[in-house]
């Protein structure tokens, strides 16, 4: 007996002309499930599947959109989600107030000589993750939030993830040591302190860099995945970034179509939101408008009716179902802190 | 199995890599089940009992993918009457189509074509659930026979004695369809 036998294959193709998953089925049965349970693991995937289906992953993780209403940005103590749609992908020019938002960070930034501290061989990045993710149930319209205290440990050698720990015990999110070598220090997603020293300054060619490093078959926005990209990168290397990279960095996604942006406070800090919204969820990175640094990520679902309960406690923005900021700094040994 | 192997393990506790590399298989498998809808529903929980059991998963009683299957058939079991009232409506309209054959070759064909599934229909809908279980683990899943033991939970024999009649029943109605 096989699975070629004629019976079997007879039963396989039952019913008939059944086209196999399409990409829209695959990414609303993401989009169910994530409403369910905001995938926290999703910054993960990057590190650790291979690179083609990591980006399909963070491709699935964002479904239409949403931008921020033209020129108001500022609802209570954030922005919150308009409910115009975009287009599948979001080629929306960026907003002018992003452009603006981002262009005063750069100045800022590029005003603000950086040090970036000495990383050797054995030493880490420790990020400390500070964040809360909604989990809205399987029916219900009230969610409780649930908190992540986080800790991350990364090899400079590719900012590869080395260690985890969920409050004070330690979780076991895979390992990616099957990176291949040849691949580390190579590209975005694998970044080391010397390819990070050798980023172009000059932002049309950053821009092209990040742009060049996306899967042009993916069914997402180049510039989608360019952010989806440099919210993982962000979380793991605003730290060693030079005063002149992490200034073209901004300046360079001012051409990133689908960016908008808004103001938000969070814990009494104000922080500038530049967002990209493709197919319904926008994705964040939280910038600290006083050094140009990225602090935090938040992601948004712009058609989201869920509200928290109201013994949450925490106030997060309407649609936000995952909010984080972090810190960062370079520690000598696996699990250390300080 | 229809997913290729690579090196890089996958684990319960990563979600979003769960699903990046499982998600078109459990889909294929529950769509022809139960139709695109309730799969995408039902796939959508299996990732997610996956995660919230993570613990439970023991790599040393069989893959992943097996034991995703088996919580996915497990979730199908609430949908059995679409099932079933699909494999009817399919055996239904299939019997309806065939009407009067006409005289060239491929009408023939297709006239066949429309039997055989009228046929298969009826032997799937009246299958008791767990020789259904195991035949579409087994034709659709592609799962080996241990691979359907763990994704069930059940012994190794029971697997193959469900599937030798589960493929009784089929190969009768298969005959039966050439025999007219």
């Amino acid at each position: 007996m096989s699975h070629t036998d004629p019976d079997v294959v007879a039963v396989r193709e039952l019913p008939p002309g059944v086209p196999d998953p399409s990409d829209e089925s695959v990414s609303r049965t993401w989009r169910l499930m994530t409403g369910r349970r905001p995938a926290p693991a999703r910054v993960w995937s990057r590190l650790l599947v291979p690179v083609t289906a990591a980006a399909m992953v963070v491709g699935l993780a964002v479904g239409a959109a949403v931008v921020f209403r033209p020129g108001g940005l500022s609802f209570g103590a954030g922005g919150g989600p308009s409910d115009e749609k975009t287009s599948e992908p979001n080629l929306a020019p960026p907003s002018p107030e992003a452009v603006a938002a981002l262009k005063a960070m750069a100045s800022t930034a590029a005003s603000i000589p950086t040090t970036v501290p000495p990383i050797a061989s054995g030493q880490y990045v420790f990020v400390h993750h500070d964040g809360w993710v909604v989990d809205a149930g399987a029916s219900s319209e009230s969610a409780t939030v649930e908190k992540q205290d986080r800790s991350y440990w990364f090899d400079p050698n590719g900012m590869l993830l080395r260690g985890v720990r969920f409050g004070d015990d330690p979780a076991d999110l895979g390992n990616d040591a099957n990176v291949p070598p040849g691949e580390v220090g190579r590209s975005v997603e694998v970044p080391t302190p010397e390819w990070l020293a050798q980023l172009p300054t000059d932002p049309a060619r950053l821009v092209e860099v990040l742009r060049g490093a996306m899967d042009k078959d993916a069914p997402w926005s180049i510039d989608h995945q360019v952010w989806s990209e440099m919210q993982d990168f962000y979380l793991k290397c605003d730290l060693l970034l030079s005063t002149e990279v992490r200034a073209a960095l901004l300046t360079a996604f001012t051409s990133l179509r689908g960016i908008t942006s808004s103001e938000i406070t969070i814990d009494k800090r104000r922080l500038v939101a530049i967002r990209h919204t493709e197919r319904g969820i926008g994705d964040e990175i939280l910038f600290d408008p006083t050094t140009g640094r990225a602090v935090g990520r938040r992601t948004v679902d712009v058609d989201s009716d869920v509200t928290l309960d109201p013994s949450s406690p925490v106030r997060l923005d309407p649609g936000v179902g995952y909010q984080a900021i972090w810190t960062q700094k370079v520690v000598d040994e696996l699990y250390a802190t300080s | 199995m229809t997913t290729p192997t690579t090196s890089v393990m996958i684990e319960p506790a990563d979600l979003a890599g769960m699903f990046d590399r499982y998600a078109r298989d459990l889909l294929r498998y529950c769509t022809r089940r139960v139709g695109e809808q309730v799969a995408e529903d039902v796939v959508a929980e299996t990732f997610l009992i996956a995660y919230e059991q993570r613990d439970r998963y023991d790599p040393e009683r069989g893959g992943l993918l097996p034991w995703l299957y088996g919580i996915a058939t497990n979730l199908l079991r609430r949908h059995r009457r679409t099932e079933i009232r699909a494999l009817r409506a399919l055996a239904r309209g299939a019997r309806s189509a065939i009407g009067v054959p006409g005289h060239d070759g491929r009408a023939a064909e297709r006239v066949d074509a429309q039997r055989t599934v009228a046929k298969l229909s009826a032997v799937l809908a009246k299958l008791p659930r767990r020789q259904r279980d195991v035949l579409l683990l087994y034709a659709v899943a592609q799962l080996e026979y241990a691979e359907i033991a763990a994704a069930l939970g059940i012994p190794l024999g029971s697997v193959q004695s469900s599937l030798h009649r589960a493929r009784a029943k089929v190969r009768a109605a298969l005959d039966e369809g050439d025999a007219r």
